[in-house]
């Protein structure tokens, strides 16, 4: 699996909503996509600095589920993939 | 900060008090509503859309009030009709309603911090407002703990804690509800926007006010969003769309370009109430429902589980349902037997009542058990949080072609019987997918379809290729529907619904305990819908059906048969020669009816169209008959082939006789083309006026309906015609 990896500091690594893998947490750092459609998206809380944590994949693939402000959201990969984050890596590693 | 609100002016002495009833999906408004309004509760429609108005009447301590049960949202700038409704609403834009005297705001305790978005938008509209707070009785299970006084304080309006199982939380409610409409608290809200950004929207605000009712943050939004709905109202005012393109540039210029400022803005406020209101236990980092989700949406087991499930439904419809339903024909065969006894004298005021009116409202009632008994399962599915853990798994497989998850299980239904699947795709928001769907959902394999199936298989494949194949065949039946509603979901939705890939958005609310009340409302409300709405129809069509078919009726036919008979019955040897030679005569005087009816000739005339398709005149007459209901054609085939009109599937004396029909020609009727042909056009034609009826009434217009009828039986005309001509190479 890959995914886009930039390191910026010891903790963080940014890459999209979908290449996330279950049980992850991030910080949402930006949504490329400004238009109508995603708005929705932002009044639901997935806004810049909102803390959320993949949950999983359905089995078929699509849709993902994702936990954001103390509920459980599902969301295509095609809105998804819009979504940067900023992965929380455990400083144990 | 509370603030009393000084003489509201919209609510009068003399009319009713009304509360709006506001939240987001899943926070168990619904439960609210009933436990406010009990029976007295109406469902009406908004003028000119397709959503439904749901309102009741709730006795307070002191008054009678109307409540209006909004649909549930996430945000009053609407993405689909149900929260244009609830917005307008709201804001008193709708016409002939009258504008709430006060929002009853539900919020669930479990999640505040996303409902507050909704609530710091009504709060802006310096509407009265009340907060119900439900779902605490989950707060334990999930670690939470809530200072209502806290919120009270913070909100600045009263917060009741109300329990669907708890009565007296429920009393508290309505004494509060009765207290604050005659002392309203209007809430207010520091949302801290940036001053440039509120200077211009307010100004914006005050201008389009003078033209039509928009609140602040209406405004706001308008600056940012070029589409939004709300302009539909202020179109045709040329200074007011002066004022929307003025504010738009003032605010492109001061660099409020993105309107994220306006999520990020509200949800900051909202965490500010939280982190004063609620307090997380961390021991806790999965969540009650997380668990149970291990398994039911797990890779493997999900999907066994589901599939499980589905068949469980799907099983039970039939098996709990067909001994009612049998009963329920009986019932009507004894009461039509009797009433038919007593007419006995009027031949033709009695087929009319038996055949057309107690025939018609048999037809409209045998639906009854299927329906409740599927809306009593989908009712609590959708309670209990399952349904939207079914449109997750089920997603992937529909989004393609337009639909989404939450089209599965209306689709699913459709097997067992396509009328109260219609009336459930009421689960799906999205108003451009429920329709996709509710096109659909015909094409699945209906329980009345399978009679037929039966029938001619037992009659033609069986006997000849034997019992194997005969169930493969049957299978296939069942698999073509599915096979070709998702293309056509494609095509409906590229070329004629034209929806806009709008995103699927599904919330997995916590998994609770059904309401029984709940769902027990839910099911009589559909079922007495359909019957005053859909059996109205059903019932107008079966007169008229029965009017073609038994008009003219010129004595003669049945007096030559009569006479040609009285010599043979002269004749008989004994009592049972005599009886079956009069059954014999009354077959063939019903036969002769019906081919002499308008009904067998237009069979007649038809049949030409059906040739192509190997239909003869009697299976075209069949065809005709089937249109208003399927099962009728087996009735219709037994009374053209003289065996009477009480056969059934099982009937070995219709199937002797159709495989041994005959064209002119000496060549046989029933050749397995025909025979293959005239099942596909079964399976896809059109052919039951309840269906069309429901579809008119939930989709409140009769352009969809006939939509769906000519694409249907366009379609089934097609493949029939194209799989009698191959086939026809081949056999």
């Amino acid at each position: 699996m890959f995914h886009k990896l930039r390191m910026h500091n010891q903790g963080e690594t940014e890459m999209t909503l979908t290449s996330m893998l279950p049980g992850q947490t991030g910080m949402i750092s930006s949504i490329k996509n400004q238009d109508e459609t995603f708005y929705r998206l932002a009044e639901l809380g997935l806004i810049e600095g909102t803390q959320i944590t993949f949950l999983k994949r359905a089995p078929l693939g699509d849709p993902i589920e994702i936990r954001v402000m103390n509920y459980d959201l599902c969301l295509r990969s095609s809105e998804a993939s819009q979504i940067e984050v900023n992965l929380e890596i455990p400083k144990t590693l | 900060m509370k603030q009393k609100a000084d003489g509201i002016s919209k609510s009068s002495e003399v009319r009713m008090p009304v509360i709006a009833l506001v939240g987001n999906p899943n926070t168990g408004k619904s439960t609210v509503f009933n436990s406010l309004c009990g029976t007295r509760q109406k469902v009406g429609n908004y003028p000119g859309v397709t959503v439904e108005k749901r309102s009741g009447r709730a006795l307070l301590p002191k008054s009678l009030v109307e409540i209006v049960d909004l649909p549930g949202i996430y945000s009053l700038k609407a993405i689909s009709p149900d929260e244009e409704v609830a917005a307008d609403a709201i804001m008193g834009r709708i016409k002939g309603e009258k504008r709430p005297d006060m929002i009853l705001c539900v919020i669930d305790a479990t999640n505040i911090k996303r409902n507050l978005y909704l609530y710091s938008q009504l709060a802006e509209t310096k509407l009265p407002m009340v907060v119900a707070l439900t779902m605490t009785d989950l707060l334990k299970r999930e670690g939470i703990e809530i200072d209502i006084q806290e919120m009270e304080k913070f909100l600045g309006v009263p917060v009741i804690r109300v329990v669907a199982s708890d009565r007296e939380t429920l009393d508290d409610l309505k004494n509060e509800l009765s207290h604050y409409l005659e002392s309203p608290v209007v809430p207010s809200i520091d949302l801290d926007f940036p001053e440039a950004l509120e200077k211009i929207s307010s100004e914006l605000s005050r201008e389009l006010e003078k033209y039509y009712p928009i609140s602040s943050f209406e405004a706001r939004n308008l600056l940012f969003f070029s589409k939004d709905p709300i302009l539909h109202f202020f179109e045709n005012n040329p200074d007011s769309m002066k004022a929307v393109a003025a504010s738009r540039e003032a605010a492109k210029e001061k660099g409020f370009i993105s309107p994220a400022v306006i999520p990020a803005k509200r949800y900051e406020w909202a965490d500010k109430c939280v982190a004063r209101v609620e307090k997380r236990n961390f021991e806790k980092p999965e969540s009650h429902s997380q668990r149970i989700d291990k398994i039911l949406t797990h890779k493997f087991f999900g999907f066994v589980l589901f599939t499980g499930l589905m068949y469980g439904v799907f099983q039970s419809i039939y098996s709990w349902a067909s001994p009612i339903m049998d009963l329920i024909e009986n019932g009507f065969s004894l009461l039509g037997d009797t009433v038919g006894a007593m007419l006995a004298s009027q031949p033709v005021l009695q087929s009319l009542v038996v055949d057309g009116v107690i025939g018609g409202v048999g037809a409209v009632i045998i639906f009854v058990p299927q329906i409740a008994i599927l809306f009593a399962f989908i009712a609590v599915l959708e309670d209990s949080g399952y349904l939207a853990r079914a449109a997750f798994l089920m997603d992937k497989l529909l989004g393609w072609t337009g639909l989404n998850g939450r089209s599965f299980i209306p689709m699913l239904s459709g097997f067992a019987c396509a009328v109260p699947s219609i009336m459930s795709t009421r689960v799906i928001p999205d108003f451009r997918v429920r329709l996709a769907t509710i096109m659909v959902i015909p094409l699945m394999s209906c329980s009345a379809r399978l009679p037929v199936y039966l029938l001619f298989l037992g009659a033609f494949i069986e006997p000849l290729y034997g019992v194997g194949w005969a169930v493969l065949a049957l299978f296939l039946m069942h698999t073509i529907g599915p096979l070709i509603a998702l293309p056509i979901a494609y095509v409906l939705n590229r070329n004629i619904i034209k929806s806009q890939a709008a995103p699927f958005l599904l919330e997995m609310p916590s998994y609770r305990l059904p309401n029984l009340y709940n769902v027990l409302f839910r099911v009589y409300e559909a079922v007495s819908k359909f019957i005053v709405r859909a059996g109205t129809i059903i019932f107008a069509m079966s007169i008229i059906i029965w009017a073609l078919s038994y008009f003219p009726h010129s004595k003669t036919v049945e007096d030559s048969i009569r006479s040609e008979y009285s010599e043979k019955l002269k004749h008989a040897e004994n009592m049972d020669a005599t009886l079956s030679l009069n059954r014999e005569m009354e077959n063939r005087i019903a036969g002769e009816y019906l081919e002499q009816s308008y009904l067998g000739k237009s069979g007649k005339m038809i049949q030409p169209l059906f040739a192509p398709l190997g239909f003869d005149w009697k299976i075209s007459v069949g065809i005709l008959g089937a249109f208003p209901a399927r099962e009728v054609i087996i009735s219709t085939l037994g009374i053209i082939y003289n065996v009477g009109d009480s056969v059934s599937e099982e009937s070995a004396d219709l199937k002797n006789i159709m495989s041994q029909e005959k064209n002119r020609d000496g060549s046989p009727v029933f050749t397995a083309p025909v025979v293959m042909s005239l099942l596909v056009f079964f399976a896809l034609c059109s052919q039951c006026m309840s269906t069309l009826a429901t579809v008119k009434k939930e989709l409140h217009s009769w352009k969809w309906a006939v939509f769906q009828f000519v694409y249907m039986t366009g379609l089934a005309y097609v493949l029939a015609l194209i799989v009698y001509q191959v086939s026809n190479l081949f056999f």
